[in-house]
């Protein structure tokens, strides 16, 4: 993108988002707290989820690795390589993706708080930068205006309206990549899918075969015996697990993206309230922790 | 027109089963479940261009793979012919991935 584009956009994203800050928010109603309540809920299951499962399902996957290549017979299997199957590259994307969520809640964070001038305009920038390193094809013009023609009508700045305004075009303008970063980390935990529990459902899949393999092959002493059949209860335990999680998984997203969908409609009719703007942005910050998890070592 | 990852999971299962029905499992269907798995994982992570000529020929022969793997679980006088296809779709997918490899 143009850097100058960029600056100008950015000022005004800044002013609208400042205007925004400066309103206070009002009591919610049963049916916010509800939707807020799914979305801390749903949020919180995936933030578990992730500190507990992600890790291991990394390191398993690096040690199914090896484990295969100890049974190979022929020597033809490549040498365990920590970073096979995601690359460097593709960790780095997921990185970016988590960062962008991260700038994506945070913004809407300091919005919702009333936040510093300071804090606003860097959380802003953090935002388009951000979104610009996660997104293959950066933002749109669209997106990165989309705040701007807010500015020019700007007249009571301490307005309710205009706060609502404010936040309703942040999330509009940012509701499609968002959800493009959201289908990434939905993919990663499909079992049978191309990503991170993709890998280890094929990776525990090729050392169940392996060890079948080797186990009718040829006559073994009991040692080697022993280690194959772990290697293969390994295998068939990693392919439950991964069943397991996919489930957990597809669950919570799936609750996610019902109580984003609610939220959504709330600011859209305009009945909007900073709870539920701050809810939200606490639910997106948990997204960008389950995504760093992925590319924990 | 086919999807590859669709297909080529479809195929491992399949062959999978057959596997599992003998004891000891073929070698010949060691070898190919071994091999397919390999082009899983090289697929995961590889910049695939679905609009190719090689994406095309390989997700057709893998679905020609899974459909005749199939009807080998369902009548074991076919095998032969559903791994004879496997093969086919092996090779194709190996093209894939040396057109990406080339890029």
């Amino acid at each position: 993108m143009p850097t100058g584009n960029r600056g100008s956009c950015l000022g005004r994203i800044v002013g609208v988002l400042l205007l925004a800050g400066l309103a206070t928010g009002c009591a919610m109603t049963p049916q916010q707290k509800e939707q807020v309540g799914r979305f801390g809920k749903a949020t919180a299951t995936l933030g578990a989820f992730a500190a507990d499962e992600l890790p291991a399902l990394r390191r398993q996957i690096i040690e199914m690795d090896s484990l295969t290549q100890v049974l190979a017979a022929d020597g033809r299997m490549p040498a365990p390589d920590g970073e096979r199957p995601i690359s460097p590259d593709s960790a780095r994307q997921r990185v970016a993706a988590a960062q962008a969520l991260q700038a994506y809640g945070a913004l809407l964070d300091a919005l919702a708080s009333g936040a510093r001038k300071e804090t606003l305009r860097s959380k802003a920038q953090d935002l388009v930068e951000t979104f610009d390193s996660a997104l293959h094809q950066g933002l749109s013009d669209a997106q990165r205006n989309a705040a701007s023609g807010l500015i020019a009508s700007l007249g009571a700045l301490w307005l309710e309206k205009r706060k609502k305004d404010g936040v309703r075009a942040i999330v509009a303008s940012y509701q499609q990549p968002v959800a493009q970063l959201g289908r990434l980390l939905a993919e990663d935990f499909t079992a049978l899918g191309s990503g991170y529990l993709g890998a280890y459902t094929a990776v525990a899949g090729r050392l169940e075969n392996r060890a079948k393999g080797v186990l009718a092959d040829a006559p073994l002493t009991l040692t080697e015996r022993q280690l194959v059949i772990n290697a293969l209860l390994d295998a068939e335990v990693a392919k439950r697990r991964a069943l397991a999680l996919e489930h957990a998984a597809h669950q919570a997203i799936a609750e996610l993206e019902a109580a984003h969908a609610a939220l959504t409609a709330v600011i859209n009719d305009g009945d909007m309230r900073v709870e539920s703007i701050r809810a939200y942005a606490r639910s997106i910050q948990e997204l960008h922790t389950l995504a760093r998890v992925l590319t924990q070592p | 027109m086919a999807h590859l990852g669709p297909h080529l999971r479809e195929t491992l299962r399949n062959l999978e089963t057959l596997r599992d029905r003998h004891y000891p499992p073929p070698a010949e269907l060691v070898h190919l479940i071994d091999t397919l798995y390999e082009q899983f994982i090289e697929l995961i992570d590889a910049a695939i261009d679905r609009r190719t000529r090689e994406y095309t020929a390989a997700a057709a022969a893998m679905a020609d793979a899974a459909s005749k793997t199939e009807a080998a679980i369902n009548g074991l006088a076919r095998t032969e012919e559903g791994l004879g296809k496997v093969t086919v779709a092996i090779d194709k997918v190996a093209a894939l991935l040396a057109r990406v490899a080339a890029l």
